[in-house]
């Protein structure tokens, strides 16, 4: 059995609605809210995944990954939400942070440097 | 009574521009010469001869311009004994920028095993250490670095950040003072913020 709308009770509500919109918005907000929780929750899982996989061959866990890792960690806390993740990851991907500003490497020069070696002395 | 005669007229040749038309290439030997200077075929290939006379300098002139073949002229410099130290060196550099970190461990141990104080390599081999994550290794090749060639101070600065990553603080301070003492001033900046950072961590 279908309600058949009342026209002028509608009317009153939709004036409602735009008076009050935070009052009738609350039903949307509280589904957004449980779905915002689900990912959330999706996301704790996968993060638990990636720790499970360097916990289970940490030599193998590239830095980079590392750094991806500790990237998703940080929007989270941006967003809002806490997640503390793995120590020891996180560390690893501080590190290479860290060490992304190295120096570049040194290429030799041969028999080149030592003339220019032989200039400078005389 | 006068007589009007036609002159006969031819009408004037037309002016303007004009073709050039391919001529036809003489034989030569139609005319009783050699011909030294006859064209090539088509399918002749232009070799382009090494510019140096050894195969080191060329590689370096190679790698300078990012020139694939690089690899090609250490690995030839090496059978030929030319500055066979130097050509590991670089092929470990080739290795490690296009992510074989093995087989550039393997090329700059290679290096050391000929020469055991080459100080480009074990800074190199710091470096490829950091890249793989083991700090303990990076900082002993950092060391021997410095030390053979204390004058150079980016050994100096990379040891720095390995040591912040160990969280050796005092030390990290340390390695990186001495890296502003030696690196030019335009180098400065970045070193002296770190510097402070670090100051505040270690307090």
């Amino acid at each position: 059995m279908t309600k058949e709308k009342n026209p002028a009770l509608s009317e009153h509500f939709e004036k409602l609605k735009e008076l009050l919109p935070e009052v009738y918005a609350k039903h949307f907000k509280e589904e957004r809210e449980t779905k915002n929780q689900k990912l959330f929750r999706m996301l704790k899982h996968s993060l638990g995944v990636i720790e499970a996989v360097y916990l289970q061959n940490s030599e193998g866990f590239s830095m980079s990954k590392a750094e991806e890792y500790a990237k998703i960690i940080d929007e989270l806390k941006e967003l809002g939400y806490a997640y503390n993740g793995h120590h020891e990851l996180l560390n690893m991907a501080a590190n290479f942070m860290i060490m992304k500003s190295k120096k570049p490497m040194e290429k030799a020069m041969g028999s080149l440097k030592k003339e220019d070696q032989d200039r400078q002395a005389m | 009574m006068t007589k009007v005669v036609q002159f006969p007229v031819s009408p004037p040749a037309k002016l303007g521009h004009r073709k050039v038309r391919k001529r036809r290439r003489p034989n030569l030997e139609d005319f009783g010469q050699l011909n030294l200077f006859s064209q090539s075929d088509d399918n002749t290939k232009v070799v382009n001869l090494p510019t140096t006379d050894s195969f080191f300098e060329e590689a370096l002139k190679l790698d300078e311009n990012g020139n694939p073949e690089v690899e090609k002229y250490y690995l030839l410099a090496i059978e030929n004994e030319e500055s066979v130290e130097d050509a590991y060196c670089n092929l470990g550099i080739l290795k490690s920028s296009q992510g074989d970190l093995t087989k550039a461990i393997d090329y700059l141990t290679n290096c050391l095993k000929r020469n055991p104080r080459h100080f480009e390599a074990h800074y190199n081999l710091g470096n490829v250490y950091s890249d793989l994550g083991n700090l303990e290794l990076a900082k002993v090749h950092y060391e021997l670095s410095a030390e053979i060639e204390p004058e150079y101070p980016n050994s100096f600065y990379n040891l720095g950040l390995v040591l912040i990553s160990m969280k050796k603080y005092q030390e990290a301070i340390r390695s990186i003072n001495k890296f502003v003492e030696l690196a030019p001033s335009n180098e400065h900046e970045v070193a002296n913020e770190l510097i402070k950072t670090l100051n505040a961590i270690a307090r």
